[in-house]
């Protein structure tokens, strides 16, 4: 069995060895990475949605009552603030990582969006 | 607003968003004609509720698409830049255009498009590095499941893939569209990125894109908030049906179809003009 030339535990590593492992460590944390901001999304959209709905509910109830429409708005900032949610979580991810260059880009789609926010209530 | 309209708004909502996943396209580009013709909502309303529901289905897509490695984040994030100014600046524009403007906007829009997907022949064959290649920063490694092997591409183009991703900002900030229907075949045929990587990458992008406008909408006071709930809902219901049903049937790239969709959208709105 330790004859086979792709067996890790064989004595001396074959050159590509090394190359395969950085590709597999690399593929790793990107996975992570990606289930990472999947789980911010995920998270977030099922905020937005019971919130949504509980205001809807509400609505339909009582349409007149003040609470339903301050639940209904809640509901739909909170859905503006989930692809948002999962940017602040990329910045972080990539200050932890050192990677200055990602950073900057993530910080410049944040920085647009200030700009629309900006907009928004001028 | 009565709660028939509610009613009938997450009806609807369901069945674009079944519909749109089922052709790969997002909701909106049914959800705004049918507010606009069916409801007869003002078009900057239409495009508002529409751009929440783009938000939502997009956040549950890639919830849903996340760990699959098709997603190329660093990609999207560079090209978001270009979406959401894109995005930011189709707003101010949709504020300062009056309806009857966005209906024809919209309408040789949903025309243009209707006829690159009739010309279209179908996905780009993307010719795979060997698995050990360099793909770089922004290039990319998945599975796929379809060969069974592991494909790695590099993105070639890249100022072509920031300048259609910001026309397709506009696009989605100007009619309340995703927008996707724009990025993923330019990504896919001049930027090498395979067509499924492509479609996951649009997807995640959508939802900051709609983000960067959506709030002028809303301070602007054309979002009544129980019928931008109903939508929503309805999509995110219709859109997890679509998947499901997708998956099944193997409904996947009906091109032909989108195409005599995207003609009958356009037909619809330019009779509205009339």
């Amino acid at each position: 069995m330790s004859e086979s030339p792709h067996d890790p535990t064989s004595g001396a590593p074959e050159p590509g060895d090394a190359q395969d492992a950085a590709i597999a460590t690399l593929v790793r944390d990107d996975r992570r990475f990606e289930l990472l901001l999947g789980r911010t999304l995920g998270i977030g959209i099922a905020i937005a949605t019971v919130l949504l709905a509980a205001g809807l509910l509400w609505w339909i109830l009582a349409p007149q009552v003040y609470a339903a429409d301050r639940l209904l708005r809640a509901g739909l900032i909170a859905l503006m603030c989930v692809p948002v949610g999962r940017l602040i979580v990329s910045l972080v991810e990539f200050a932890a990582e050192r990677d200055w260059v990602f950073f900057a880009i993530v910080s410049g789609v944040l920085s647009v969006l200030g700009g629309t926010l900006w907009v928004a209530l001028s | 607003m009565s709660l028939g309209l509610v009613a009938v708004v997450s009806l609807v909502g369901g069945l674009a968003g079944l519909i749109g996943s089922l052709l790969g396209l997002g909701g909106g580009i049914f959800l705004v004609p049918f507010f606009v013709i069916g409801l007869g909502l003002p078009f900057q309303q239409a495009a508002a509720i529409s751009l929440m529901t783009v938000i939502a289905t997009s956040s549950a897509v890639s919830a849903g698409t996340a760990g699959k490695r098709l997603i190329n984040l660093r990609l999207g994030m560079v090209l978001e830049i270009a979406t959401t100014l894109g995005g930011l600046l189709g707003g101010v524009t949709a504020m300062a255009l009056s309806p009857r403007t966005l209906t024809a906007i919209f309408a040789a829009t949903t025309a243009a498009m209707g006829l690159v997907m009739a010309k279209q022949a179908g996905a780009a064959r993307i010719e795979p590095l060997p698995p050990d290649a360099d793909v770089g920063r922004i290039g990319g490694r998945f599975y796929d499941a379809e060969h069974g092997r592991e494909i790695a591409y590099r993105v070639r183009r890249l100022p072509v893939g920031l300048f259609f991703s910001f026309i397709a900002g506009n696009i989605s900030g100007l009619l309340g569209i995703g927008g996707g229907i724009l990025k993923t075949p330019v990504l896919n045929a001049w930027c090498g990125v395979p067509i499924r990587v492509a479609a996951a990458t649009s997807s995640l992008m959508i939802g900051v894109t709609a983000v960067s406008t959506v709030p002028i909408y809303y301070a602007e006071g054309h979002i009544m908030p129980p019928i931008a709930a109903a939508g929503v809902l309805g999509v995110l219901v219709g859109s997890r049906a679509g998947l499901w049903w997708g998956e099944r049937a193997g409904a996947r790239n009906l091109k032909r179809l989108m195409s005599v969709v995207l003609f009958a959208v356009s037909a619809s709105m330019l009779w509205r003009l009339w």
